[in-house]
């Protein structure tokens, strides 16, 4: 494969009202995840990782922190003169959807000119709410042999929770795929990752004749429709894949990082998770400290107690704290004594001396951004 | 922190050098580019000194074993020294229209670059080392070298009487000018040590680095051939007295030390404070996992590494396994190594991707040696394997596999 010959797009702003307190002052690209992800490292990683070379991620709103950890793309090796990577705020067109893009169609129609001056042959369309660390080299080559015109990544796998906008494919044994449906219950089936690889010329053409009718959704008014006429194939991924559904999965995901078969899945050495990179002191583990199945980031300094938690950079942890079944963000401070469980601390928050920030395993509590308790 | 003006200093910084007392250590690498810390290179404390002074045009002398160094410095952009004007440079020995010559000293290697200073005219030229590990503002020692109008500014330290005789001592007047520069006296007049960080006025090092090539006995070194040229001639020569964590790094026990001082609550050595950290080039590792059966104390533990096993007072360096059953004390393990189930590690300093198997011990506690001259740190080269219970003893220096049960 020529290195150059896939685009690649990300969606910036996905279901960002699916993580409510998470989001209001971030993208979901940016959401962090893990100890030391961003969502869209994910994505990002995956198209660097089989050399795709220009990037374009299309941003709606709250993209501040998502310029901030993305920069110039150089962590992800986009920092190029020709291609790299490029943000795509909204852009007023005067089209039926004032800039702001409401559907992912429009997402695209408001990239048009992008799109256009590309010079790749393909384009692979990504959601930056999907966690999985997917061979799309693989999946082009997939996609060239069997003469496809659009290939979907899919898994088998339990629907998300909140998705009734998940796309439930049908494929046959030769994978392709038959129908495409959305299903109101959960089911085991086989579901939709929101990687769409085609070529750049074919989708210019279906979003333009798609627009021209009026039509708004590209599942429903672009992916179905094609069945009839073009060979849609899907492309199975296995091993951990997930879409991020709520605040519950936020949690359950981040959880799921302290199994050493998913970090081995997510995080192997032969396509690397890239994120933007900093310059704290390894983690420091001090006289008296006791750390338990837990994922500790670079930075944090800690004297208490933690427990299957998940600490971001630079978390501080004092002396008699404990913290169990916790996901604190960078920066975080839990206090002399203080007890953490069952809880979601947004970046910059603290729980004093003393204080309490306890939840349950059914009701996660968060602490958002900035704040403090007790004290 | 003062302000320089642009072009105002070039740094020179020396990283040709082998570091033998390092042994296997610097077998293949040059001994700027041992790892230090868990996460940095000794390397990294020069260059981001210079970045965080305002210094952003370094030349880096290399010679020994370059390639791993090259590759380390790359653009100089995690130092923030990829610059449109000046920036970092590698500048290797050269071949030139009449012969090329490898660089015969520290004042020759910067005597075969003088062009190179030359393009960018400065005023004054930092020289530096890349053994010591320390934090120090060189903009202050620019501004005092200025200001007394000095033709070469020396750094100093002051160290204990007792141990004055293992360094170049300055024995200077009370205003700090130097009148005298003995190496390693074994009755020193003064305690004030060189850290080998030196200030030229450039227009006044020029002059000595030619007369000193035309000099066919000289050893071409600034300790012991320039400094010594330019108190004779009666060159205004002061002392700059540094206070501050500052530690050679240049032996076994030394880098050892060094290391386990950052664990030291009374030295609050704080490599990433906002406003002097130090940079390094870091690798894209997912944070650390600490398992159900692990117990660590009094460590530094860096990305990447995955520790079930029993960790009290060491540094594991990126990547690192410490598989369940393995004890480790008193050591740092370097990135990539793997401490098999049931291994005890302790007083070791493991290189790069060694693999030590289950049930082998490595290093011994001093307390075993009646002399402490006897006790010394078992050092594992890089790459090495140890077999199955086998037995590295103290003070070994091992560069080659150690078969299973084997004792060495």
């Amino acid at each position: 494969m020529r290195s150059n010959s896939i685009l690649g797009i990300i969606y910036a702003n996905v279901h960002d009202d699916l993580l409510p307190g998470l989001t209001e002052k971030r993208s979901m690209a940016s959401v962090p995840f893990a100890g030391r992800y961003r969502l869209i490292d994910f994505s990002l990683s995956n198209l660097t990782n089989a050399g795709v070379s220009q990037v374009g991620i299309i941003t709606k709103q709250n993209y501040q922190s998502l310029m901030d950890h993305v920069g110039s793309g150089r962590e992800w090796d986009l920092d190029r003169k020709s291609g790299g990577l490029f943000i795509l705020p909204p852009f007023v067109s005067g089209g039926i959807d004032d800039g702001v893009y409401k559907t992912h169609l429009y997402g695209l129609v408001g990239i048009m000119n992008f799109l256009k001056r590309a010079t790749q042959e393909y384009v692979v369309i990504c959601d930056s709410d999907v966690i999985a660390n997917v061979d799309i080299n693989e999946m082009f080559n997939d996609h060239v042999e069997n003469g496809a015109d659009i290939t979907i990544a899919y898994k088998y796998g339990r629907l998300p929770k909140n998705h009734d906008k998940v796309m439930v494919l049908t494929v046959d044994q030769n994978r392709n795929i038959k129908s495409i449906d959305f299903l109101k219950e959960r089911a085991n089936v086989n579901h939709s990752l929101d990687i769409v690889l085609v070529r750049r010329e074919f989708l210019i053409q279906r979003i333009n004749e798609a627009v021209a009718e009026g039509k708004v959704s590209l599942s429903r008014d672009i992916l179905i429709p094609a069945l009839d006429k073009y060979k849609i194939m899907g492309y199975r991924v296995e091993g951990f894949a997930e879409i991020m559904d709520g605040p519950k999965s936020y949690y359950d995901l981040n959880m799921k990082m302290l199994d050493s078969k998913v970090r081995r899945q997510l995080f192997n050495r032969e396509r690397p998770i890239y994120t933007k990179t900093h310059d704290s002191m390894p983690a420091k583990y001090c006289i008296g400290s006791n750390v338990k199945n837990s994922l500790i980031a670079d930075g944090c300094v800690i004297e208490g107690e933690v427990k299957n938690s998940i600490l971001f950079r630079n978390v501080v942890v004092k002396k008699g704290a404990v913290v169990e079944n916790a996901i604190i963000m960078q920066n975080g401070v839990v206090g002399e004594n203080a007890h953490v469980s069952y809880a979601v601390m947004d970046k910059v928050s603290t729980v004093c001396d003393g204080a309490e920030l306890n939840g349950t395993n059914q009701k996660i509590v968060l602490l958002k951004k900035e704040q403090k308790i007790g004290g | 922190m003062s302000v320089l003006k642009k072009n105002e200093c070039v740094a020179m910084l020396l990283a040709g050098g082998q570091g033998s007392r390092l042994g296997v250590l610097t077998q293949k690498i040059a001994k700027p580019a041992v790892p230090y810390g868990g996460k940095y290179r000794i390397i990294d404390f020069p260059l981001s000194n210079c970045v965080n002074s305002g210094i952003d045009i370094v030349g880096i002398l290399t010679q020994y074993q370059p390639l791993e160094l090259n590759d380390y410095v790359g653009s100089g952009k995690p130092w923030d020294l990829d610059r449109i004007n000046g920036g970092v440079h590698i500048l290797p020995p050269y071949q030139k229209s009449k012969g090329g010559d490898w660089y015969k000293g520290t004042a020759n290697a910067i005597y075969q670059n003088i062009h190179f200073i030359e393009k960018y005219d400065p005023e004054y030229v930092l020289v530096l080392s890349g053994d010591h590990i320390y934090k120090m503002d060189y903009s202050e020692m620019i501004k005092a070298h200025k200001e007394t109008g000095a033709d070469c500014t020396i750094a100093v330290m002051e160290v204990p009487f007792e141990e004055a005789p293992r360094f170049g001592i300055m024995n200077t007047e009370d205003d700090g000018t130097i009148y005298e520069f003995e190496e390693k006296p074994a009755n020193p007049k003064s305690n004030l040590a060189s850290m080998g960080i030196y200030v030229f006025t450039w227009d006044k090092m020029r002059e000595y680095l030619i007369n000193d090539e035309k000099n066919k006995a000289s050893h071409n070194d600034f300790g012991k051939d320039i400094i010594p040229a330019m108190l004779n001639a009666g060159e205004k020569m002061m002392a700059y007295r540094f206070e501050g964590y500052w530690k050679d790094v240049g032996t076994v026990e030394s880098l050892w030390d060094a290391n386990l001082d950052l664990l030291n609550p009374n030295l609050g050595l704080k490599l990433d404070s906002a406003d002097w950290k130090i940079y390094s080039r870091t690798g894209w590792l997912p944070p650390q996992f600490i398992s159900e059966t692990a117990q660590v104390e009094n460590s530094l533990v860096s990305d990447g590494c995955f520790v079930a096993g029993k960790l009290d007072y060491s540094v594991l360096f990126e990547n690192v396994t410490i598989e369940e059953g393995a004890t480790v004390e008193y050591s740092l393990i370097m990135p990539g190594a793997v401490i098999k189930k049931g291994a005890h590690v302790q007083y070791a300093i493991v290189a790069e991707n060694v693999k030590v198997n289950e049930g082998a011990v490595i290093g011994e506690n001093p307390q075993a040696y009646p002399n402490r001259d006897d006790w010394g740190i078992a050092v594992i080269g890089d790459s090495v394997k140890v077999g199955k219970k086998a037995t590295v003893k103290a003070k070994a220096m091992i560069s080659k596999n150690v078969k299973e049960g084997e004792i060495v």
